[in-house]
């Protein structure tokens, strides 16, 4: 019993919890910058660490040790750091479902506490404009919670279509867990993890406002939308918490649509190799998207939304009642 | 592992992870440096009354979709279905109560 709680907290709070979601959000920037930077002819972060690797964590140390927090009348500060921990927490919670934790929480219908864990880091960023009592925080916040509206139905339910069309024949239904582990070459299977791929991939960008879905933070006409108000240790646990929900949902994508290690087992050397080309190709593919798109309009946004991604999630939902 | 059993598990697991993370937080943060709590100001000039001209009402949270993606949907809802009267939101929110007792009862009966 004491070992076991012992690596109930060392799974949250270490492996793959915390820890490891802020380590793989903040090399996961790097990536991301990097390959930006190579595709628009620049160099990217180059000083900090070989090749730059450790530059996301000189800015972040800055943000926290260096740098001044400005604050004024109006602002509510404990609700916004609240929100932002328990967004955070939420996450490194909702890692403890996969495979790849020492200590998992299984059981029969576990996606739906797995998808309340995963509405928290959304209601932080919501509630990060909200409580800055600033014009341009507050647009930000408007259009964050316009965007959502359609984005996370479409992410939830692809999701849920592909954990039921994987765990049909499991003992254990609708567990992140058993659709994790229980990939098989099934064409009809295939087919739905294809369609609810595609919307789950659009909707975590929309979810992550990675470009041409950056609509709440548009700088150029928002000054920054969400975070313009932030500085210091406030902005850097925003970074922090934005750059660890990147990372989960690809590592939930890499895990769920992908297989995980699939064809090798987890905790092989070959399946951990596997993993990390599966996660690195779907961020390649984010920093694609980001490098070569412009900004769209809220409306295109939501409309888009409705149109191939919400649709096509259903679509996917609906396969996957009838199978 | 049960459903509610797993959800406290879960929870109580994030709870203390963000209570580490509030506490590390607020550690950090007492070392570095803050700002002067200052006033806001708009063009140059203080502003007093901030509380009500910098906050965008809860009806305007949604202008994208309800202005533009849903706007038959809301101007049916508004102009048409929304009297005013309250026992008509009475009646309405009435509605979908009983809609709801009578497809839990078929789901129930089915066996669902």
């Amino acid at each position: 019993m004491f070992y076991e709680l012992l690596l109930a907290v060392f799974s949250v709070l270490i492996y793959p919890g915390l820890l490891f979601l802020v380590v793989v959000g903040l090399l996961t920037q790097w990536y991301v910058r990097k390959l930006i930077g190579r595709l628009q002819n620049r160099i990217g972060p180059k000083y900090v660490g070989p090749l730059g690797i450790l530059q996301p964590f000189a800015d972040v140390i800055k943000l926290v040790f260096v740098k001044e927090e400005l604050s004024f009348r109006g602002r509510l500060d404990r609700l916004l750091i609240l929100f932002m921990v328990l967004g955070l927490s939420a996450i490194s919670s909702a890692m403890l479902f996969t495979p790849i934790s020492p200590y998992v929480i299984r059981g029969a219908y576990d996606v739906i506490a797995f998808i309340y864990l995963m509405l928290w880091s959304t209601i932080a960023f919501a509630v990060i404009g909200l409580s800055l009592s600033n014009p341009f925080t507050v647009v930000g916040s408007s259009r964050f919670l316009t965007q959502i509206l359609f984005a996370e139905p479409a992410l939830v339910t692809s999701l849920l279509a592909a954990v039921m069309v994987l765990t049909r024949d499991s003992p254990i239904p609708l567990s992140i867990y058993s659709s994790a582990v229980s990939l098989r070459a099934d064409v009809l299977v295939a087919m739905v993890l294809a369609i609810s791929f595609i919307s789950f991939f659009l909707a975590t960008i929309a979810k992550t406002l990675i470009k041409p879905f950056d609509i709440p933070e548009a700088e150029t006409e928002l000054a920054g939308g969400l975070l313009a108000e932030l500085s210091g240790p406030a902005l850097g646990l925003a970074i922090i918490l934005h750059y660890s929900e990147i990372a989960f949902l690809t590592l939930i994508a890499t895990i769920v649509f992908l297989g995980g290690p699939y064809p090798f087992n987890y905790g092989d050397f070959l399946g951990i190799v596997v993993f990390a080309v599966k996660y690195l190709v779907l961020l390649t593919l984010i920093a694609v998207i980001k490098a070569s798109v412009g900004r769209i309009r809220i409306e295109q946004a939501t409309s888009m939304m409705i149109k191939y991604v919400l649709s096509t999630s259903v679509v996917a939902l609906a396969i996957a009642t009838i199978l | 592992m049960d459903v509610l059993s797993l959800a406290v598990i879960a929870s109580s697991l994030m709870l203390l992870a963000a209570l580490l993370t509030y506490l590390s937080y607020m550690v950090v943060r007492k070392g570095s440096r803050t700002g002067n709590l200052s006033e806001p100001y708009l063009c140059g000039e203080s502003v007093n009354d901030f509380k009500d001209s910098m906050s965008v009402g809860s009806t305007n949270l949604y202008w994208g979709s309800t202005s533009s993606n849903l706007k038959k949907f809301y101007s049916i809802l508004r102009d048409e279905i929304h009297t005013g009267v309250l026992n008509d939101w009475f009646f309405y929110m009435g509605m979908w109560f009983v809609l709801a007792v009578i497809l839990s009862f078929i789901v129930v009966s089915l066996g669902g």
